[in-house]
This record gives structure tokens, sequence and C-alpha cells, in this order.
């Protein structure tokens, strides 16, 4: 039987490493991967930049809440786009009801991004993202280094096109991800 | 290092590992229904699934088997009969799994995705399921043994898994369980749910809808829950924390 002191003391270490262990991120949507030369040869632009405003609503339908917020566009990685574009996303919460799509991809308000765009369609105002949560990275600072990170941390449930499990994106510098991104685009031979 | 270090160390090891092995987690914010809703399955069907009625029997019989959720221990936690999904809305307090996509949300890459909608308070007023019937599904009644499958999803497995988040229950870290974040085609497996699965049912719905379980730490933190173990400070040295404590107590 050990003496409280050394009890709260071991209990104190053991506390902070299982709050270090990582939890699981909560989900509910199954999306099939994508990786970055598909995202880039089904999107209109890719872009880095910030969210400035968010609103929510219920769609045009009135079935699902949406959410859309203005992007201050910094960076055209590839393809054209305005200096500010609406990019649409599902849930949200429109007085007092929540909607909640885990596994989306959601846009808060300042969040630095990197996003793969699709141009409206017909009827549409606003953007959409592609592919889902893989065509969403957040963009943070990390000792001193800007770093991308996929949406797909979010909880999504991933399958290869080939069938198998698929492999989550992971986090990388921000430039590496510029590059990839435009690497991709010329080696697609598209006029970015 | 002294020894009394060394054998704590092997402690937070033991302790870290029975954490992890049991790690379903819960949507944020926790919610449950108030009672066990009552899924309408599509009577369309899904197109391409031939086992005479699209799937639609086989999904809904999934959804209430008891080799899922309705048999992990806290009673009969959901219901679902065929029926017509007109009407879809996500805010009509009537879940629906439709097997086409109405809210235009699942397309491109997206397989099936749940929506669930609450107000505060954590009481789930609706969750609907939508399905992209552009992608290629079969069941276990048109192929029991999988022989035929070729980058098929079973339309049970995605389904089960489906409806836990629908009921709740968020992704695990836990390899075979049904909530595990990552699918296979030709793989019916998540359609039986593991011991994690029925643990994270049993956190929210306890014996048999909305009851906290007697394993529960839920309004019992520092204290010991009824099923004998603890949700206090030392549980992690002792190795008798309840199931959520860290979720519901830190």
């Amino acid at each position: 039987m050990m003496y409280w002191n050394e009890r709260f003391r071991t209990a104190g270490v053991i506390a902070l490493l299982v709050a270090l262990a990582a939890a699981a991120p909560a989900s509910g949507a199954t999306f099939i991967d994508m990786e970055i030369p598909e995202l880039v040869a089904a999107s209109d632009a890719v872009i880095e930049g910030r969210v400035v405003d968010v609103q929510s609503f219920w769609d045009e339908k009135g079935a699902v809440i949406v959410s859309e917020a203005t992007v201050q566009v910094d960076d055209k990685i590839v393809g054209k786009s305005e200096d500010w574009i609406r990019v649409r996303t599902v849930g949200g919460e429109v007085g007092g009801y929540t909607i909640q799509a885990p596994g989306f991809p959601t846009l808060d308000l300042d969040e630095r991004v990197v996003l793969f765009v699709q141009r409206p369609g017909d009827g549409e105002e606003a953007f959409r993202i592609t592919g889902h949560p893989l065509g969403k990275y957040r963009v943070v600072e990390d000792g001193g280094e800007q770093i991308a990170r996929p949406s797909v941390d979010d909880g999504a449930v991933l399958v290869s096109p080939r069938g198998g499990p698929a492999t989550a994106p992971r986090a990388l510098s921000l430039d590496r991800l510029k590059e990839d991104v435009r690497d991709a685009a010329s080696l697609l031979g598209l006029n970015r | 290092m002294t020894k009394k270090t060394l054998i704590a160390l092997g402690v937070l090891a033991v302790v870290a590992f029975a954490t992890t092995a049991s790690a379903y987690v819960l949507l944020s914010p926790r919610r449950t229904w108030s009672s066990p809703p009552t899924y309408i399955v599509d009577n369309r069907g899904l197109t391409g699934v031939n086992d005479g009625n699209g799937g639609e029997t086989r999904t809904r019989n999934a959804i209430v088997s008891s080799i899922a959720w309705n048999g992990a221990g806290a009673g009969t936690v959901i219901n679902a009969v065929v029926g017509s999904v007109s009407g879809f809305s996500l805010g009509d307090g009537v879940p629906m799994l439709n097997f086409r996509d109405p809210t235009g949300q699942c397309g491109g890459n997206c397989l099936a995705a749940t929506f669930t909608g609450f107000f505060s308070g954590g009481t789930i007023f609706d969750a609907d399921i939508v399905t992209n019937n552009s992608h290629s599904w079969t069941s276990m009644g048109e192929d029991p043994g999988g022989s035929g499958c070729s980058g098929e999803f079973y339309i049970e497995g995605v389904m089960v898994h489906e409806a836990g988040h629908g009921l709740g229950i968020g992704h695990t870290n836990v390899g075979g369980a049904t909530m595990f974040p990552s699918v296979s085609s030709c793989n019916n497996g998540p359609a039986s749910t593991a011991a994690d699965d029925e643990a994270a049912i049993n956190d929210l719905y306890g014996g048999g809808g909305g009851g906290i379980p007697a394993n529960s730490c839920q309004g019992r933190c520092g204290q010991q829950a009824p099923a004998g173990c603890w949700c206090d400070f030392a549980c992690q040295f002792y190795g008798d924390c309840c199931p959520n404590k860290f979720q519901q107590c830190g």
C-alpha cells in the first residue's frame, strides 16, 4: 500500500499520460479516398485563405442546414478564383437547432485553410469543397513552421478506391502541400 | 531510477494499454434519444443490389438484429421498418434511412452519411442517413459468401455503422469494431457489433433506453459506481476505473 503522497504523485503522472492518449475523433460519413492528383484534377481551383465570415441557414429545399463561409483568398495555388469566395458546407445551427454531419468539413471563423474547390453549378452561388474532408487542410503554426493538417483527422471513414482500408493523409508543411499541388497540376497538363 | 519508479512506470504502461484497448468515443456533444428511434428504411431499395428487394429488408433486419445494437446488453435501442421516405427532412423528428441522397451533400467520393439534429440539452431530435447509390453495393442476400463480390460494399455493415452514429456513437480505435473508422469492400464484418461497440451503447443507453448504466461515471465523479468500478482520481492507479471515467470525469 503506497503512502498518500506517493499515490497522488504517481496518479498525477498517470493522469498526464492518459490525457496524452489521443481520442479517436467522432465521425459519421464514409468516403472513398482521393489523393492530391485526383483532388487537383477534380477541382477548379486550390486556394489558401482565411475564413472571415460564416452564416448558417436552411438550404433552398429546406432539407438541411448548411453553412456558407466567406474566404479571403491569400494565395491562388492553382486555378483561377476571385479574391473572396463563398464556400458551402453542410451542418450548422439555426434558431437553437443544430445539425451535425460528422466527418464532413466545416469552416470556422478566423480559420486558415487550404481548400480544393469546385465552382458553383447551375443555380448555385457558392463553391463546394472537392472530396469533402479530403479537400480541406487547416493551416496552423507549429514550432515556427506553417503546417497543413488534413481535415480527415476530424473522423471520416476512408476506403481505398481499390477496396481495402485507406491510409488517411498526414500533416505536412504548407510549402510542401503547395508544391505537391502545383506538381500535380503540371503533371496533369493543366494550364494553371 | 528507483524501484518504486520502475514499478510505477510498469503500472502506467498497463493502465495506458487498458485505456486504449477499449476506446469508443461518443459524438460531441454527448447526446441520446429519449426513447428508441424507429428508422424508416427506404422501400425503394438500392439499385444494383439483387436480393429480391434492393437490400431494404436486409438493411432493416441488420439494424435491429441481435448481433448489432439491440443485442449489446442495453435492451432495444433502435427499431426499423421498411417504408416510404418521401418528405425526407433532417428536422422533422422522423429518422430515415434513404437509399438516395436528397440533401445533395453525399456526392462524389461519399458513400454514406449520417446527419444528426439536436437542440441543446443532449437529446437527439432527428438522425437521418443518406446513401450515394452511384457506388457499387451488395448485400448478404445477394452474395452471402462474398465469392461474387468485386469492389462492392455490403449495405448491412455500412448501415449498422451509420446507425451507430445515429445513436450518438463516434469512432473507435479498436480494430474489428463496428465503429472502427475504416471499411473494406466485400466485408460485412461491421454488421456485428464488438465488445467496444457494446460498451459505447451501454454508456449511452444503459438498461434499455435513457438510464444510467451501473458501470457509468455519469453523475458519479469521485465516487464508486453501482457496478463496483470507480470514478475517482486514484482508479487509474488501481486499474479499476469505469469504462467512461475519463470521458465523464477527465
